[in-house]
């Protein structure tokens, strides 16, 4: 259960990567934790957890392409591949990159900290956290990517320092 | 660490993805982009990774914490926004299930603005309103599960679990087929033809000239040939029984084929007056029909009224009803819009009834002629920017109009604000145009036949309100020949096209412009469909 948790977080941010759709995504990560269960015994102690669960949801999300093709625009095959393979690589620092966030978090100003707490710890969508601050859900939209913006390439320093 | 040729224009792109606003056209874009550019690709791939982490960082700050504290991050208690039946469903194994949503239990959870859901058969759909199924068209009693979404009658319902402690409730499906679910039980709608009880007690009604209804349980699918029939299953999912009452079901061995042996091994039939019993693996045996232990028909055993807004009878002498300020709801007596305008007058003793409807529950009408315009203010408000129903219910005869006369406008019941001019909730039994109309901010919707003169018609008007999603705004016209539907239908005669609007609705105006006499009662207004209808149904 451990290995699930710890775990979790890596594998959707790998499937949201491929497909950028939150629900698509979680049903993925559902599909992909099911699997993972069934599998169990065929994962190797010793191994890393979070990289046999992305190998599996590689697979997953291929399928479902295959399966969605005539339907839902999706990336194509040969994207998915380039795609797949910077996210796995992401996904292997995310130990890093995690401590990194935290201090990143830290530099943000006062009223940004308090915009991503709003969004994402008090789990708000855009509208909701701009009717708590009194903002249009654009100026709020605007305003997060401005933040994460800045926490991407705060993080990317951070990384950049450390070698 | 160099900046994509497209920062900008990535960066929406990638808060459109976190707030699930990336429809097709921008996942083209997101991929031409992506394609041209490997800076672009890796900003991408970072940025999806820290809105992971983002979503994963649930109640931690960035100054909660010293910098170089890492990793063990417990995520808080949530609770789940979506709830997949299919997901727990297709969990080969009951422990391996329950493993499983511990662990999605504990996962990431995804606040969206325009969140896509996916039904039992895959297929994306929106939650703007279109993934919508069905209804919960009566509850009584009802207690639900804490991890459940918050219910209210008339609540329209998307693929999701149903968990019900105790108390009885009734899902009408948009197929017109209705599960009545007694508590404790779970339920999950799958589609319009599909549900899963996964325990207590369910029963179904419908018509069997449509296509067939689907009702899963972990030991068989059922489908129906034009039934009534009943079905409990035990809490383990170990026991189940097929009770019916008419018409014949097909039991067919369930697909969860990591249970086969869990599954009768082949189709059966069940006719009416006939009952089951599943027990175990591969175990079926007749049992005696027990129809007295299942809820049937809920709602014409239960008259309540306790679930009304507002009431207006015009139980008043005969004369003008400005001023009046009888009934119960209201904040304050009729009011003339203006001095040009008359103001209708109550008709003491000549009440519209409907049949079988008693003398002593009203006593006096309203006639609205000419040029009439007046109002009254509600104690509660219709909240349009919560989400929340509201049915708006009354009597109307149209007069046959004076010879020698030619009368041909109007006559309206608006639901507004007083300060505000939009938002309004229109409905006119009598219009230029002849037909009943219905208008709600500006969308206007037509009823298909005009009301014939002389013959009292129920109008019921369900107006769902809602925060997130658009608002929508039906009406049934009943003649006085139909009988009243004990729960609200799944047809209506007018359905407006849905918009969103955040009005407070306080003021109920009713006016007329160059209309013949049009006699008006039993104004109600309630919050469930039999608040506002009981006083009428057969």
């Amino acid at each position: 259960m451990r290995l699930f948790l710890q775990s979790e977080r890596r594998i959707l941010g790998f499937i949201l990567a491929m497909v950028p759709n939150l629900a698509d995504a979680e049903d993925l990560l559902q599909e992909t934790c099911s699997i993972m269960w069934r599998k169990f015994d065929q994962f190797e102690p010793g191994t890393e957890f979070a990289a046999w669960g992305i190998s599996i949801a590689r697979y997953r999300v291929l399928t479902y392409r295959r399966k969605a093709a005539s339907g839902r625009v999706c990336f194509n095959e040969k994207l998915l591949h380039a795609i797949a393979d910077a996210a796995a690589d992401v996904s292997s620092q995310s130990d890093i990159r995690l401590s990194a966030l935290q201090s990143c978090l830290g530099e943000l100003r006062e009223k940004d900290r308090e915009l991503i707490r709003l969004r994402y710890f008090a789990e708000n969508t855009t509208k909701q956290t701009a009717e708590q601050l009194g903002r249009s859900a654009d100026s709020i939209y605007k305003s997060l990517n401005r933040v994460q913006d800045s926490l991407l390439w705060c993080i990317r320093r951070s990384l950049q320092a450390e070698g | 660490m160099e900046i994509p040729e497209n920062h900008e224009r990535l960066m929406e792109l990638v808060g459109l993805v976190r707030d699930g606003r990336l429809d097709d056209s921008y996942t083209t874009e997101l991929e031409t982009i992506l394609r041209n550019d490997p800076q672009a690709l890796a900003y991408y791939v970072e940025s999806i990774d820290l809105t992971a982490m983002l979503y994963r960082q649930q109640g931690v700050t960035g100054d909660d914490q010293a910098p170089n504290e890492t990793h063990a991050i417990t995520p808080m208690p949530t609770v789940r926004k979506k709830h997949r039946w299919w997901l727990v469903a297709s969990g080969s194994v009951t422990i391996c299930a329950s493993l499983l949503a511990g662990v999605l239990g504990g996962r990431l959870l995804l606040p969206v603005d325009d969140l896509s859901t996916r039904n039992a058969g895959g297929l994306p759909q929106t939650a703007s309103g279109d993934s919508e199924i069905a209804t919960l068209s009566f509850s009584t009693g009802c207690h639900w599960d804490l991890t459940d979404q918050s219910r209210y009658e008339g609540q329209r319902l998307t693929p999701e679990t149903l968990r019900l402690v105790e108390g009885v409730a009734v899902v009408h499906f948009d197929c017109d087929v209705q599960l009545t679910l007694e508590g404790p039980a779970h339920l999950d709608l799958a589609s319009v033809d599909r549900a899963m009880l996964r325990y207590g007690k369910v029963v179904f009604s419908g018509d069997g000239d449509l296509e067939q209804f689907t009702l899963e349980t972990p030991f068989s699918k059922i489908q129906d040939e034009g039934t009534e029939y009943a079905v409990s299953v035990d809490r383990a999912g170990n026991v189940g029984e097929v009770h019916v009452f008419d018409g014949r079901v097909n039991c067919e061995p369930s697909e969860q084929g990591s249970q086969p042996s869990r599954s009768v091994s082949k189709t059966i039939q069940i006719d009416a007056g006939d009952a089951r019993q599943f027990v175990g693996p591969n175990s079926v045996k007749p049992i005696k029909l027990a129809a007295s232990r299942f809820v049937r028909e809920p709602a014409k055993q239960t008259k309540r009224l306790n679930a009304q807004v507002a009431v207006e009878n015009f139980v008043y002498p005969t004369g003008s009803v400005v001023g009046r300020s009888g009934g119960s709801g209201w904040k304050h007596g009729w009011t003339i819009a203006s001095e040009k305008t008359q103001g209708a007058v109550v008709r003491s003793g000549d009440s519209l009834r409907w049949p079988g409807q008693s003398d002593s529950e009203s006593d006096g009408s309203l006639i609205i002629q000419g040029h009439s315009g007046l109002q009254r203010r509600l104690q509660d408000p219709i909240c349009m920017d919560q989400d929340g129903v509201y049915y708006l219910s009354f009597l109307v005869r149209n007069q046959t109009a004076p010879v020698g006369t030619e009368l041909n406008g109007w006559v309206y019941l608006t639901l507004r604000n007083s300060q505000e001019k939009t938002g309004h909730i229109s409905i006119g039994p009598k219009t230029q145009r002849g037909v009943p109309r219905v208008a709600h901010d500006g969308r206007v919707a037509n009823a298909t036949s005009p009301l014939q003169d002389n013959v009292v018609y129920l109008f019921v008007c369900k107006i769902l309100a809602r925060a997130e999603k658009k608002d929508q705004v039906q009406v049934r016209i009943y003649n006085d020949a139909e009988t009243i539907d004990s729960v609200e239908p799944s047809a209506w005669n007018i359905t407006t096209r849905s918009v969103h609007t955040d009005g407070i609705l306080n003021e109920l105006r009713l006016s007329a412009k160059n209309s013949r006499p049009l006699q008006l009662d039993e104004v109600r207004i309630g919050k469930t469909w039999s608040s506002v209808t009981s006083q009428v149904a057969n």
